[in-house]
């Protein structure tokens, strides 16, 4: 059985970031979820990028519409590894907002609570090896 | 950009109408494809197209083909489902190139029947791109 922290986090999961109403709430139980100077590293494929606070990350998911008219992640697992750190996999479902192209990628973010509050995101790209392994051109 | 252009006739013919967005229709000569593939191209900060594999059937080639990318603005790393393109030659020159989302469609369209399982000309190219 998951804990309740696991269980939380599962509320940010699941939405159409790029659709406003979705968006709003999922900021709101985002504000509930994370401590408010959290650090996510959500895109570790541009390196050292890191999302500074709460702020940041409303930032980061506002600027999704940009590029995309639908944007989900959608968890398949979630795993308690040890007391206060949850590991969730699945995957993006996302569509391109000018090319309207179906467009996908495996996730997997791990959670680090402390006090009930997130403060720490890290995603890894264990779960991507067609993007990792291929050149930009 | 430009040696790409040199394989395509002049009077090339792209045709999005079997692919996963077939309301974007047919684009026609170079200008046409160029102002497609920059559409195409925006969403992307990083981009790659990867062929997979090759089957060649008379003066036809299909080509399966990932491709993906991150987007401009969200940083975001994701991919296409693969696709097939259908090369339609002339004097070694593409003059038409069909794109298609299902497989056995696209090996119809080169007049291969028996879909994914006809055994001819087929080049794996995965190994190499991993």
């Amino acid at each position: 059985m998951l804990s309740n922290d696991a269980e939380r986090i599962r509320t940010i999961y699941g939405i159409d970031w790029t659709a406003v109403d979705a968006r709003t709430r999922g900021l709101a139980a985002a504000a509930e979820l994370m401590s408010p100077d959290v650090k996510a590293r959500i895109s570790p494929e541009v390196g050292d990028r890191v999302l500074d606070g709460i702020g940041d990350f409303a930032t980061f998911v506002e600027g999704l519409e940009e590029d995309f008219s639908e944007f989900r992640y959608d968890v398949e697992a979630a795993e308690e590894t040890a007391p206060g750190e949850v590991v969730l996999t699945g995957v993006i479902h996302a569509r391109g907002r000018h090319s309207r192209m179906p467009l996908s990628a495996p996730f997997s973010h791990s959670w680090s609570f402390v006090d009930g509050r997130a403060v720490r995101v890290q995603a890894s790209l264990n779960r991507q090896p067609g993007f990792s392994a291929s050149r930009p051109v | 950009m430009d040696a790409l252009f040199e394989f395509y006739d002049p009077e090339v013919e792209w045709d999005m109408s079997h692919s996963y967005v077939p309301d974007m229709g047919v684009f026609h000569g170079h200008d046409g494809v160029r102002a497609f593939f920059r559409e195409w191209r925006a969403f992307f900060a990083e981009y790659y197209a990867e062929p997979e594999q090759f089957v060649g059937v008379d003066d036809s080639v299909v080509v399966r083909v990932r491709q993906g990318g991150r987007g401009r603005s969200s940083t975001v790393g994701v991919e296409m489902p693969a696709y097939w393109q259908v090369y339609r030659l002339r004097d070694g020159r593409a003059l038409r190139v069909e794109i298609y989302r299902d497989e056995t469609e696209a090996l119809e369209a080169v007049g291969l029947r028996d879909g994914p399982s006809h055994q001819v000309a087929r080049r794996d190219h995965r190994r190499d791109t991993r």
